[in-house]
């Protein structure tokens, strides 16, 4: 119940999350991008919720879950699906362009 | 039965007062209706007691035990329906549900409702702005807090969701307080059991629409 609520705030930043992951991975490479991802993502994404869906927070208060709680889950919640996507890219690059992400 | 006390909450926004002296006392099976011109700081005060908005001073207890200001929210005393939708718009009815009713029991009280059981297939974004707020309402209603705070739950309803909300309201109250604020006064002030208005940061008991006019929320009749 409480993991569902979790993972309906991490959806609803991944509008915002998604093109700051590519950007920084354009930017910086794979690497990089993602450790900025990794570092600064849910930021940025918890960043655009409060700008553009700032009454959803009571969806989350009614449930007794605090803005505090919510990016520390969220956090958690981006590393675990930030590292098998970044192993994928990393193979991708590899069979693609022929040479590691990470070197 | 559980019961709330606001003996004084203080709030400045800026140099501006927005209260200064308000208190009541509201126990599970009565309903306080709080009424006040816009910007009288009923929405304030509602935030205030739910926890989300912190007030400069605050002299609140709950069951008898001071409440301090920063423990407010973690107590889960109070759930709170704000007056803006708040409900993620891409969930549908019937996901939204079980995120908020763990029990069976709580998901059927919601499920069954007449109004709700048809719109559970909807997405909370297709939904009107009145079946939206009604099952905001019906949603947080049934959840297990002892107070239930509701900020303008009639607005936006039609006729009939606000004369079956009434009598939801009317037989939930046996179970918990409720805190109600809204413009449409005459159906405030026939479901509370007390009720009183803000002005200039203060609040007044009042007894009839008369009241409301004395206190200059409504126009004096002739």
């Amino acid at each position: 119940m409480q993991f569902r609520a979790h993972w309906q705030f991490y959806r609803e930043m991944i509008p915002f999350i998604l093109p700051f992951c590519v950007v920084e991975i354009i930017l910086f490479g794979v690497l990089w991008g993602f450790v900025l991802f990794v570092l600064f993502g849910p930021l940025v994404g918890a960043l655009g919720f409060h700008v553009l869906k700032k009454d959803q927070y009571y969806f989350y208060y009614n449930l007794g879950m605090t803005r505090k709680r919510l990016l520390k889950v969220a956090y958690l919640i981006n590393l675990l699906l930030g590292v098998p996507i970044f192993a994928l890219l990393s193979v991708l690059f590899y069979l693609f362009i022929g040479q590691p992400a990470v070197t | 039965m559980a019961n709330l006390r606001l003996h004084k909450v203080e709030k400045n926004y800026g140099k501006g007062a927005i209260l200064t002296e308000v208190s009541f006392s509201l126990r599970t099976g009565q309903i306080l209706g709080i009424f006040g011109r816009n910007g009288s700081g009923k929405s304030t005060l509602l935030k205030i007691l739910f926890g989300t908005v912190r007030a400069d001073a605050l002299d609140f207890e709950i069951n008898g035990t001071p409440v301090a200001n920063s423990k407010l929210f973690a107590t889960r005393h109070l759930a709170y329906v704000p007056q803006h939708p708040f409900l993620p718009s891409s969930l549908r009815v019937r996901d939204v549900i079980p995120i908020y009713a763990a029990s069976e029991r709580a998901q059927d009280a919601i499920f069954y409702n007449p109004l709700v059981a048809k719109i559970t297939a909807k997405r909370i974004g297709a939904l009107s702005h009145g079946e939206r707020k009604y099952f905001e309402t019906i949603l947080i209603a049934n959840g297990p807090h002892p107070f239930l705070l509701l900020d303008e739950p009639f607005s936006m309803l039609d006729p009939l969701q606000i004369a079956d909300l009434k009598l939801f309201l009317d037989t939930l109250k046996q179970e918990k307080g409720i805190i109600l604020t809204d413009h449409y006064f005459e159906e405030v002030l026939q479901i509370s059991d007390m009720a009183l208005v803000l002005k200039q940061g203060k609040s007044f008991q009042i007894t009839s629409e008369e009241d409301l006019g004395n206190f200059e929320y409504l126009r004096k009749r002739e």
